[in-house]
């Protein structure tokens, strides 16, 4: 960290945006040129930011709870899938850290506008919207599409600022505050986990919308661009491109469920009688469309159409693989038609379908155990497999009606208004909704959803060793070795995300190279081309930001009161045996995992917390002394 | 000894069926039933295909539920073989 980066940043706008919703305010600051050197972008602003700017114990809805909307100096360039929108903030259903990924348009979008992230504060007086045109920045009245779903909401804004605008917006969900509602891109590319939707209906924030019309200028571009065509190349060469743009996500369904990777039944896993429904070929005969976000070629969205049963008619965004599982396999529904349909709800109301179709599987197990009766549950049978239910449910947790306003608070909370054992069943870590796979088939993705900063998230840590048996294959029902293979993953990803990638191109840029080494060296190659900032040639430095950033969000929670206690995973991933195969007879060994995990991360073994040696080493002297001053570090 | 053969994706496409049992001797290795039993069954060409798009890592088998990444493992009578392209995906 010794040389200083030129002058000028290239790839960066160099101004962040903030919007005061209190004062109607819009401060245009510069991008200062150590954040970009020590964070890159993206998670990694959002990490720094959250950590300069939250005072511990804010309360994620109170207007003083801030939220960072960023991207990176990739994106808006030709770089391949290096577009995504990244939202931090301090999570109202977890309480702790919280970042989340989506796609589309908007980053690129915002990009042209001229700012490198939005840092959103305060709480608007009524409903409104931000209307972003380049230099110019509005607060508009959304009185009157307060209580329209996001589409509706959209279509407006459109009709009264740019038809070309791109927009983040929320729907019902997000006014109501719900626990689990997210911010919504336009077309449903969403940056969907956490409860970003409560914390903007909080602020009486309907959406933003942004038209730009300046582009990035670039330190070295015709390298860039020899760059960016290696990439299209390594791209076409890949096995995950075709699999990828044929079904997307979609792929990947029943070969997961044979791998023991899709729960059933909310986690007890047993057998799930008609899985055949997810064989690709199935899938693939509802496509009708095939969507891409800014900038890929992979173009892995789909747009299905029904033609048969209830849900005839319906044409909207693919349920992608997550949500297969959440609104079917853990709820055992195999009902294709009435997956589809309650994602389209999910996407219109703006919640979040991982954690809609887990609490959905929760309420189910609660009334098969007897927990809650059909009184309760507002006179309907909450049996497993019922498509109809199933519907009903997200309906009444994105309105927050009858039972759906107790789901609507997620599974810690509502288990703790329901009593009675509850929380035996409500599958999550650190008061996140698990997703679509079990810890006990893959331990090393089950160590991640346990340490993870924002709780049980298959995305902090997708294990494509274990998974896929890429670029390697790692045994994933072996423990050795785990600790360093989480760490390895983790700050890959962090590091990746802070150069605003797409998870899934990763994955396809690297099984066409067949090693992670190659593909972290290429992104170090392109930043240093895209920005002239001297640190970002070497990979090391790549590495160490995601090492960095990792840290950083881990010393957030540390401060909010998050010690390693709170790395846990429910009781029946360490009592009950995995019931079938491949992974029979499996329990997630947590404690030994987590001693090996803290030890490769240099962490303290009795609180999780990093040692003020470990942050000296990352560069987070500051951190290590706030620490030290709450008396949060370890002696 | 049997062995459940299933395919997914383009593996199933290609070879015209979505499973089979096939027989083979004891100790057949994965290599030898692609080469020999799956050969006789849908043709030594379209075999060997399938064969090197898994030596490329195109295509991934799972015995019982698990990868596995050499032609040398060795089956076992009642193995249930999942052949299918190696694809990703998370969200």
């Amino acid at each position: 960290m010794v040389s200083l980066p030129p002058q000028r940043l290239y790839g960066y706008t160099g101004r962040i945006l903030e919007i005061d919703l209190t004062h109607k305010k819009a401060i245009k600051i510069e991008t200062p040129r150590e954040l970009a050197r020590d964070f890159i972008g993206a998670r990694g602003f959002g990490a720094k930011i959250l950590w300069d700017r939250m005072k511990p114990g804010t309360d994620p809805l109170s207007p003083e709870s801030v939220m960072v909307v960023s991207w990176s100096p990739f994106t808006g360039t030709s770089a391949q899938s290096f577009h995504k929108v990244f939202v931090m903030f301090k999570s109202p259903l977890t309480g702790a850290y919280f970042r989340s990924v989506g796609g589309g348009f908007f980053a690129a979008e915002a990009k042209f506008a001229g700012y490198d992230a939005i840092v959103i504060t305060g709480r608007a007086e009524k409903p409104t919207y931000v209307w972003i045109r380049d230099d110019e920045v509005e607060f508009r009245d959304a009185t009157h599409m307060w209580g329209a779903t996001v589409d509706g909401a959209v279509e407006m804004i459109r009709d009264e600022t740019d038809k070309e605008a791109r927009a983040l917006a929320i729907g019902p969900g997000g006014e109501r505050l719900v626990k689990i509602a997210c911010v919504v891109t336009d077309d449903y590319r969403t940056p969907g986990r956490g409860g970003s939707g409560a914390i903007w209906g909080a602020k009486n924030l309907k959406a933003i919308a942004v038209r730009g019309t300046k582009r990035p200028e670039l330190f070295k571009p015709d390298e860039f661009g020899e760059l960016v065509r290696e990439q299209v190349e390594v791209f076409k060469k890949s096995p995950l491109l075709d699999p990828f743009q044929r079904l997307g996500t979609n792929s990947i369904v029943y070969q997961f469920y044979t791998l023991g990777h899709h729960p059933t039944y909310n986690f007890k896993n047993i057998e799930l009688e008609n899985a055949e429904v997810w064989r690709p070929e199935v899938l693939e005969k509802y496509i009708v469309k095939h969507v891409g976000c800014f900038g890929c070629m992979i173009r892995c969205g789909k747009r299905w159409k029904l033609t048969k049963g209830p849900f005839a008619g319906l044409y909207h965004d693919f349920p992608e693989y997550e949500t297969h599982w959440s609104m079917g396999s853990t709820c055992g529904v195999t009902n294709l038609e009435a997956i589809a349909y309650a994602n389209m709800l999910c996407d219109k109301y703006g919640i979040d379908t991982i954690s809609a179709g887990n609490l959905v599987g929760f309420a189910m197990e609660l009334y098969e155990k007897g927990i809650i009766s059909e009184r309760e549950a507002d006179g309907l049978r909450l049996r497993w497999g019922d498509p109809d239910v199933l519907v009903e449910l997200v309906r009444k947790i994105a309105l927050r009606e009858g039972i759906g306003n107790v789901l609507a608070e997620g599974a810690v909370r509502a288990a703790e208004i329901i009593g009675r054992g509850a929380e035996k069943y409500a599958m999550h870590s650190k008061g996140l909704e698990l997703p679509a796979y079990d810890p006990r088939a893959a331990k090393s993705h089950g160590l991640s959803y346990a340490t993870s900063n924002i709780g049980g998230s298959h995305m902090i840590g997708w294990n494509k060793y274990e998974i896929l048996g890429m670029p390697e294959k790692v045994d994933p029902l072996t423990v050795e070795g785990k600790g360093e293979l989480t760490k390895r993953v983790q700050d890959q990803i962090a590091a990746y995300e802070a150069a605003g990638w797409c998870a899934f191109a990763e994955l396809v840029q690297t099984a066409g190279y067949g090693s992670v080494e190659k593909t972290m060296d290429w992104m170090a190659r392109a930043l240093y081309a895209a920005t002239g900032v001297e640190e970002f040639k070497d990979p090391k430095h790549i590495w160490l930001v995601g090492e960095r950033v990792y840290n950083l969000e881990r010393a957030f929670n540390v401060r909010e009161g998050y010690t390693r206690k709170d790395d846990w995973l429910p009781e029946r991933f360490l009592r009950e045996p995995f019931p079938r195969a491949p992974a029979k007879g499996q329990i997630f060994e947590l404690d030994r995992l987590l001693d090996d995990y803290y030890t490769v991360r240099g962490w303290d073994l009795k609180t999780g917390t990093p040692t003020r040696k470990k942050l000296e080493e990352l560069g987070l002297k500051e951190v290590a002394d706030e620490l030290e001053r709450l008396g949060k570090l370890p002696a | 000894m049997r062995v459940y053969v299933e395919f997914l994706g383009y593996a199933a496409e290609k070879v015209g069926r979505r499973w089979m049992w096939l027989e083979a001797e004891t100790g057949c290795t994965l290599g030898d039933l692609f080469a020999k039993h799956l050969g006789s069954t849908i043709g030594a060409e379209l075999a060997n295909a399938l064969t090197e798009a898994f030596t490329r890592r195109e295509l991934a088998v799972a015995v019982n539920g698990r990868l596995v990444d050499r032609l040398e493992h060795v089956l076992e009578d009642g193995d249930r073989l999942l052949v299918f392209p190696i694809a990703a995906g998370g969200a």
